[in-house]
């Protein structure tokens, strides 16, 4: 039945979302709202189709579907190709991108009905579809950036949604210049590697970088050939810190909240962030040539999914507590690979999609109950939904579980690969990370079920909570489908090695031991963390949140001051920059343009004396002249006599 | 005489022309400065014709049409100053600016 | 002797045309200035008949001497309280003018009197002769020059009445064209005349 959808065109992967996203952007400027009703029709099909291109596309061991277009050759012999390269790892990533993006567009339909901009929003969403594939269908450095920033653009444009609200366009700011800081390194990074390579092909400079440290290559632009192999790779990871929210950039993704749930959930949670993870994933070899590389990466996953988790643990607003979860569980993909196992942190990203869309698109169907209140979001006024929504509930409770990494879910098979990939590495650094992804694990169990006990269980804490309703069918089918792949994706990809020999594309895999201590230890201390939240949460609990009571309150609920940080001394500081720089813009550079201009007034005031309307001088000023003609003729007659 | 004085003569006769032309403000006594340099003109080119070229008929055919141009000239320059005083009441030259700028 | 009275007869006849020519541009009275023209352009015939050019000689007479000067009196008469006797007669540019013009002239003298012209030292027929070339010229190769000097004179005709006619129009007094080629039509007032067509 998929069979025949190989006959259509592989380019259609990437694009066809990109002409539903045309024709929708058309509808939303002709402000037609009987069209608008049909763009996430359009929409739909566009990412079903792309969906089945990709799946009538199985790669099937070595062989997998390509295609090159050639853009532009520049003269010292670099061309420019877009293409589509669905190998293993790019196809896990379409059908990530292509699934999670279908049930959001479903589940957009409920929660975004009646909203003005009907049809923007579904044309930023298909906008986005296309420039998410089209990153991962990449096969060199020029598409994946150029996608890279258009991903940016559609998050930008997400986020302020509902831009008339000023805490929303702030947010979209933040969140497209904080990851622009990021993304300068990034293209640095690709500059350097491009000129050492010559090309912008991952193989060709995945050979290079492999040439350089077995010595057979030096000449290498700026650096010696081993500060280069740490260099560049670095940063590019700036470029992923920036998506991907790690410490120190993670500063946008809370922010991000401003914008509507199903956003969040597409964007923030399974797909845009999951960038940086691929990105590194893709061009592990670049990152494993350099160990120091390597264990920046580990330190600043671990030293994220740390500080993220304890933020989660304070948080009142419902979304804020799945972001930091977001950003901390990305650390947790960066450890993964930063140990060098690209299987373990492609699975956990796999398996995170899936329930971090799912607690999303709960979240929003929370909120969408909620949406008279006040403050929708916050938890404080939650409570006692379980009756009232059972779906929600129950699909929450099932995302929670995958998240808290509950033995037998989906979180908890990643989980246990990362952990076991890092036990596995035997350097100090990776003992330490290993030791903080415990205790992050712990940290994770307990906040998710505090949210989930705050949300569903005990008594209503306000009115609008007691008058909370399920949703409409298009966003609790969404939610159905999505529990049931939290629970069984990760038993399904870990059983019998399937999804490392899937991205090992026929060579040889090892296979996966788990440890049978380690699985153990990490079960503990999930366990621990979900038993200590029902312990603080599961009565009702007077009217202070326990959490205030704990050691580091402060901190964690001043986010660690790292957004302090950017506000007052990095923003500060770029602004007074800017005004020097203004301050000679208007005064030296427009000086000098006045200037021009004044004299030219003043010429043409001189001059205006001169037209008079008096022929009579004008009569005169001809004869003056006639006077120096004579004058020039006579000097030559007499000079030539 | 020789060539040179009756050139000399109609030089003087053209500057003091020019002189009147640019001086005066009555306008009929500008367009009398303008009588004077095109009778100092054709003293020139008859000049230049008698000493030059004397079997030629040119020059003469010359100084004709230029005789009959200046007539021309005074009758519609005089028709105009008899309009400009009709309309402005004056015949002052320096009334006539609205090409100020 | 000859020589002595050729010399003279020059000398007197420009000064004949120089003196005056100064007078018109300096005079106090626009009609004094006007008739100071006169000697002038008979010093310029002169010139002409000392130059043995017989036809411009009576030519200069007859059309600038009688038609021109005339002309410009009668404008002079026609405008004849326009401007205050008082006010200056001279703008400001007088003195610049002055020096300018004088520089021009001494200059163009000095020029035209330095330079080495190719002398022809054959002469230039009588008065008859000379008329009948000019009149053989003006019918045979010149004639178009000349059908069109006419033509100039013809539009300077024309231009000339209707200017001095313009801005006037069919009042009592002054009967439109129309009622004068037809004057059995009977006489309207200026209202219906004008609505009428």
């Amino acid at each position: 039945m998929i069979a025949p959808f190989s006959a259509l065109p592989l380019w259609l992967l990437p694009l066809a979302p990109l002409v539903a996203a045309v024709i929708c952007a058309i509808i939303a400027v002709s402000g037609s709202r009987r069209a608008g009703k049909i763009t996430p029709v359009l929409t739909v099909f566009a990412t079903l189709i792309s969906g089945l291109i990709a799946a009538a596309h199985f790669p099937q061991g070595e062989k997998f579907a390509s295609q090159t277009y050639e853009w532009l050759t520049i003269r010292s012999g670099i061309t420019i190709t877009l293409s589509v390269h669905l190998d293993a790892l790019a196809w896990t990533m379409v059908a990530v991108v292509t699934f999670v993006s279908l049930l959001v567009q479903i589940y957009s339909t409920g929660y975004m009905k009646g909203e003005p901009g009907y049809a923007r929003y579904f044309a930023c969403v298909s906008m986005f579809t296309c420039s998410m594939l089209g990153l991962v269908l990449a096969d060199n450095l020029f598409q994946l950036y150029v996608c890279w920033e258009l991903v940016g653009i559609c998050s930008y444009l997400l986020i302020g949604f509902w831009w008339t609200k000023k805490s929303a366009a702030d947010a979209s700011k933040k969140a497209f210049i904080v990851t622009r800081f990021g993304d300068v390194g990034f293209f640095l990074g690709v500059l350097l590697l491009v000129s050492a390579a010559g090309s912008f092909q991952f193989s060709a400079v995945e050979t290079t970088i492999n040439q350089i440290a077995n010595g057979q290559l030096t000449a290498l632009p700026l650096f010696s050939a081993q500060t280069f192999l740490v260099v560049a790779p670095l940063l590019l990871f700036c470029g992923a810190v920036g998506k991907s929210a790690q410490f120190p950039l993670h500063v946008w993704l809370p922010d991000a909240m401003e914008g509507p749930t199903p956003v969040s959930a597409l964007i923030h949670a399974a797909t845009m962030v999951a960038a940086g993870v691929y990105m590194v994933a893709r061009l592990l070899p670049i990152f494993a040539a350099s160990q120091v590389v390597m264990n920046v990466v580990i330190i600043t996953g671990s030293l994220t999914a740390l500080i993220a988790a304890t933020i989660a643990l304070v948080q009142t607003d419902i979304k804020k507590v799945m972001a930091y979860s977001t950003i901390s569980q990305l650390g947790y993909m960066f450890v993964g690979l930063g140990v060098g196992n690209r299987d373990a942190g492609m699975f956990h990203l796999v398996t995170h999609a899936m329930f971090k869309a799912l607690l999303f698109l709960t979240a929003g169907s929370v909120i969408h109950a909620l949406h008279h209140s006040a403050a929708p979001n916050d938890m404080r006024l939650m409570g006692g939904l379980g009756k009232r929504m059972r779906v929600t509930a129950i699909t929450c409770g099932i995302g929670v579980l995958a998240l808290a990494g509950l033995p037998g879910l989906s979180g908890f098979w990643s989980k246990d690969a990362i952990l076991g990939a890092a036990l596995e590495k035997h350097t100090p650094v990776a003992n330490i990370a290993l030791v903080v992804a415990l205790l992050v694990a712990a940290l994770t169990a307990f906040y998710s079920c505090r949210m989930w006990l705050l949300t569903f269980a005990g008594e209503p804490r306000s009115k609008d909570a007691e008058h909370a309703h399920e949703g409409p069918a298009s966003m609790t089918v969404p939610l159905a489908l999505l529990a049931v792949l939290s629970v069984v994706l990760g038993i399904w990809l870990h059983a019998n090695g399937r999804f490392t020999s899937f991205l090992a594309a026929g060579k040889e895999s090892a296979p996966e031991g788990m440890t049978l201590w380690l699985v153990g230890l990490a079960s503990i201390c999930s366990l621990a963390g979900i038993f200590g939240a029902w312990l603080v949460y599961g009565k009702t609990y007077s009217t202070t949140d326990p959490v205030e009571k704990a050691p580091g309150y402060a901190l964690f609920v001043n986010l660690w001051y790292v957004e302090a940080f950017w506000t007052k001394i990095a923003a500060r500081g770029a602004l007074a920059t800017g005004r020097a720089v203004a301050w000679f813009d208007r005064t030296v550079i427009d000086g000098l343009v006045n200037v021009v201009g004044g004299a030219c007034q003043l010429l043409g005031n001189g001059l205006r004396r001169s037209a008079t309307g008096q022929t009579q001088l004008y009569t005169t000023v001809v004869m003056a002249g006639l006077v120096i003609v004579a004058l020039a003729v006579a000097i030559m007659q007499s000079g030539g006599r | 005489m020789e060539l040179s004085n009756y050139l000399i003569v109609g030089a003087v006769l053209f500057a003091i022309g020019a002189y009147g032309t640019i001086t005066r403000r009555n306008a009929i006594a500008v367009l009398m400065g303008i009588e004077l340099m095109l009778n100092a003109a054709n003293i020139n080119f008859l000049a230049f014709w008698r000493f030059l070229h004397p079997t030629s008929m040119e020059p003469q055919v010359f100084v004709l049409v230029g005789l009959t141009v200046a007539a021309a000239d005074a009758a519609i320059g005089l028709a105009v100053v008899l309009n400009l005083y009709r309309d402005f009441g004056a015949v002052e030259v320096d009334r006539a600016d609205t090409l100020k700028g | 002797m000859m020589h002595f009275a050729m010399q003279t007869a020059f000398w007197s006849l420009a000064a004949l045309t120089i003196i005056p020519a100064l007078c018109v541009v300096n005079a106090r009275s626009i009609v004094h200035a006007g008739f100071w023209l006169l000697p002038c352009f008979l010093g310029v015939a002169g010139l002409y008949a000392a130059l043995e050019a017989h036809f411009f000689f009576v030519t200069q007479i007859m059309i600038y001497a009688g038609a021109i000067l005339v002309l410009v009196l009668f404008a002079l008469m026609l405008t004849r309280n326009a401007m205050d006797p008082g006010a200056p007669q001279h703008n400001r540019l007088r003195p610049a003018a002055g020096v300018i013009c004088a520089a021009f002239g001494i200059l163009a003298s000095y020029t035209l009197s330095h330079h080495h012209w190719n002398l022809s030292t054959a002469l230039p027929g009588d008065a008859q002769t000379q008329t009948q070339a000019l009149g053989d010229a003006l019918i045979g190769l010149y004639a178009v020059p000349f059908e069109v000097a006419s033509l100039l004179l013809l539009s300077a005709l024309i231009g000339a009445v209707v200017l001095a006619k313009a801005d006037r129009g069919p009042t009592a007094d002054t009967p439109a064209l129309a009622d004068l080629m037809s004057p059995s039509q009977p006489a309207q007032s200026d209202h219906e005349r004008i609505g009428g067509h």
